[in-house]
């Protein structure tokens, strides 16, 4: 069953900053997501995946926990760019959230300001060996 | 609509400075002139911004008819709104500045001169704590609406440290 | 009126506006941007944007940093054509320090500039088609960024946010794998933009969404502050570059393209213009590229006189300007920076009112904000 959710996991759209720019490259024709089977949904109900790329600010803290609470389990977060991990280079900032998991669990951490194409496709399979590893816990 | 066209234009400082110094003593406003790195600078009192925001604007000769960019600067001991125009006819700069008081700054706004200041002043009213009078809609617009004081005075100060997320409570 | 159809007069019926909410979360390629709409059915009575969801605090950071320590956080402004954010930055350092920039490190900032002006552009077209429904522009915008990002990684060192144009000058000299890859870029571009326009620009259902909607008129645009592309489209030949040139824009031969009806279509075609005129300017640029140093000799702690100074640039969306009051010391004291973005949305409930909502998304995308540059 971990093969068949890691082979198609459904992301949704979240461009915050500039990484989403490099983002939306990565997934359109020239390094092509829909070949891992990863298609955009635009609605958290029907996605299964999200990628933080972006400063999250203050402000847009409260939006983030929205739209993580909306989305249906299992879901994964993948927090892209330095921003998102920690700040990044506005950590000083008075109204700067210094990291997405702050606020939301991450599962996947891509280093980068903003991460290549490459960069973020490596953080991608490794979040497929995260989900092959899962094993369902019988409590 | 028929195209309207603008090029290059030499510009010399000095008759920048006698055609609105001639306009500013019919109107009986003070302004002191000065230049550096080839820009003009006027300072003016802050009470007689506004008259002579309009004048500029609606003066046929001077036509500064763009407002370029609209700031302010805290000086410890006072604040200074800035102003900066342009008349694209003549292709003519000038930087106002105007002087406010720190413990209570108070101005009078330029939107009905300049519409495209509005959301410039909303911002300095809520990173200076300036009052600007005659603003349609003065609510905040950056920020998330609970720091401590005004961001961009000096007294604010931020330094590195390890926060925790607290969400703002004015945020629906 | 058909036969047997009565007429239903709804001014007796009790109505109310309906209130939208278009989130901060939305799938469009603008940015974390909200507006909260009064909506009379299809038609919308008043708008009103709400912004800073991506406010970082740019400019009280600027203060802690030095100069040359900020020089990094400008390329994040406007981070579709981050080149000309910086370009902007280092000519408002220079001139308060009054250094010259040598003749080559002139041009290599035009070549850099203009480039990136196009691949911001195609960002444009891309999200344009998305505003009207079409997926293919979107594909279609990226793939060719491709081709001048590989470019721009030769010369410049990155993709996205460069950190490569530097108080006098540029960090390094134009390698020559650049050369190769642009005498093949210069082949292709212009089949390719034939085809965006035969395609696109042509095609009847897009121009239908887009003529005729969201006309703007010349003395509005003025009172509001907008510059760039949306003043061109209305017939006002303005450009920063041919009327306070910079950088040594005054040695090349270009057109500025002017629309004449200040609807959206115009505004579109007005970038689509301006991506060709980039193109040649580029080409002029590197064929005529001087000898010389690529950077002038700057001392390592930066202390500008005491001074302040308004330096501005005509960034991809707009104007963009940089207000620095210096106190001789190694920190800026005040930064403030002047987007194009802040300018054209505070324009929105004006623009918006009296449109229908899906017209309402298309005026949004003929704007081409970017939420970075709006909030900072």
């Amino acid at each position: 069953m971990n093969a068949a959710r890691s082979r198609s996991l459904w992301y949704l759209t979240f461009g915050v900053a500039c990484c989403a720019i490099e983002f939306m490259a990565s997934a359109a024709s020239h390094y092509d997501f829909e070949r891992y089977g990863m298609f955009f949904r635009a609605s958290p109900r029907q996605a299964d995946m999200i990628i933080i790329s972006g400063t999250i600010t203050r402000k847009y803290g409260p939006v983030v926990k929205r739209i993580y609470e909306q989305m249906a389990e299992p879901k994964y977060v993948v927090a892209m760019g330095s921003c998102a991990i920690s700040g990044g280079p506005f950590y000083d900032s008075y109204s700067v959230v210094q990291g997405i998991d702050k606020i939301i669990p991450v599962d996947v951490y891509v280093q980068g300001c903003p991460p290549r194409p490459e960069a973020l496709y490596m953080g991608l399979l490794k979040l497929k060996d995260v989900i092959n590893r899962q094993t369902v816990v019988v409590k | 609509m028929e195209v309207t066209e603008y090029k290059y234009k030499e510009v010399d400082n000095k008759d920048i400075i006698s055609a609105i110094e001639k306009k500013a003593e019919e109107a009986r406003i003070k302004t002191s002139f000065w230049e550096f790195r080839n820009q003009v600078f006027c300072e003016i009192d802050a009470d007689s911004v506004k008259k002579f925001c309009r004048l500029l604007n609606s003066d046929a000769e001077l036509s500064f008819e763009y407002l370029k960019c609209l700031t302010a600067v805290d000086y410890i001991d006072y604040l200074e709104m800035v102003y900066c125009l342009y008349s694209f006819k003549n292709n003519w700069s000038i930087n106002i500045k105007a002087k406010l008081n720190a413990m209570n700054p108070r101005i009078d706004s330029v939107t009905d001169v300049y519409r495209g200041a509005d959301w410039h002043e909303r911002e300095m009213a809520e990173m200076f704590g300036i009052k600007i009078k005659g603003h349609p809609n003065l609510k905040p617009l950056l920020l998330a609406g609970d720091e401590a004081g005004f961001p961009l005075r000096k007294n604010f100060e931020i330094k590195w440290e390890e926060r925790q997320y607290i969400p703002p409570e004015k945020f629906e | 009126m058909f036969y047997g159809e009565q007429e239903i007069l709804t001014e007796d019926l009790p109505k109310d506006y309906m209130e939208v909410n278009f989130g901060p979360h939305h799938p469009s390629t603008h940015g974390v941007f909200r507006f909260i709409a009064n909506v009379d059915g299809e038609k919308i009575i008043n708008v009103e944007p709400v912004i800073g969801y991506l406010h970082r605090g740019i400019e009280k950071i600027a203060e802690n940093r030095t100069y040359i320590q900020f020089k990094p956080l400008v390329d994040r402004l406007d981070y579709t054509g981050a080149l000309n954010n910086e370009l902007c930055y280092c000519l408002a350092v220079e001139k308060l320090m009054e250094t010259e920039v040598p003749e080559r490190a002139q041009a290599i900032r035009v070549v850099c500039a203009e480039l990136n002006r196009i691949a911001a552009h195609l960002i444009f077209f891309g999200a344009m088609g998305l505003e009207t429904g079409a997926f293919t522009p979107l594909l279609f915008g990226f793939l060719d960024r491709e081709n001048i990002l590989s470019m721009l990684e030769v010369l410049a060192g990155g993709r996205l946010t460069f950190n490569y144009i530097t108080f006098g000058g540029v960090r390094q000299d134009i390698p020559a794998r650049f050369h190769e890859k642009f005498e093949k870029f210069r082949k292709i571009f212009p089949v390719k933009l034939k085809r965006f326009a035969d395609l696109i620009s042509g095609n009847e259902i897009f121009i239908n969404r887009l003529k005729n909607v969201g006309i703007f008129k010349k003395e509005d645009l003025f009172n509001w502050g907008a510059s760039g592309p949306t003043l061109r489209g209305s017939g006002v030949r303005f450009d920063i570059r041919k009327v306070e040139p910079y950088s040594g824009y005054e040695k090349y031969e270009f057109d500025v393209p002017v629309g004449s009806n200040g609807d959206v279509y115009d505004r579109y075609l007005v970038r689509m213009e301006e991506i060709r005129q980039s193109l040649r300017i580029v080409e002029q640029a590197l064929d005529s590229m001087p000898s010389g140093e690529h950077l002038a000799k700057v001392p390592r702690v930066l202390k500008p006189p005491e001074g302040e100074l308004y330096m501005r640039n005509e960034a991809t969306k707009g104007e963009l300007g940089f207000y620095i009051v210096s106190r001789g010391e190694k920190n800026p004291y005040r930064l403030k920076i002047r987007t194009p973005s802040f300018s054209h949305i505070s324009m929105l409930n004006f623009v918006l009112s009296g449109n229908y909502i899906a017209d309402a998304i298309v005026i949004l995308g003929s704007f081409d904000t970017v939420m970075g540059s709006c909030d900072r």
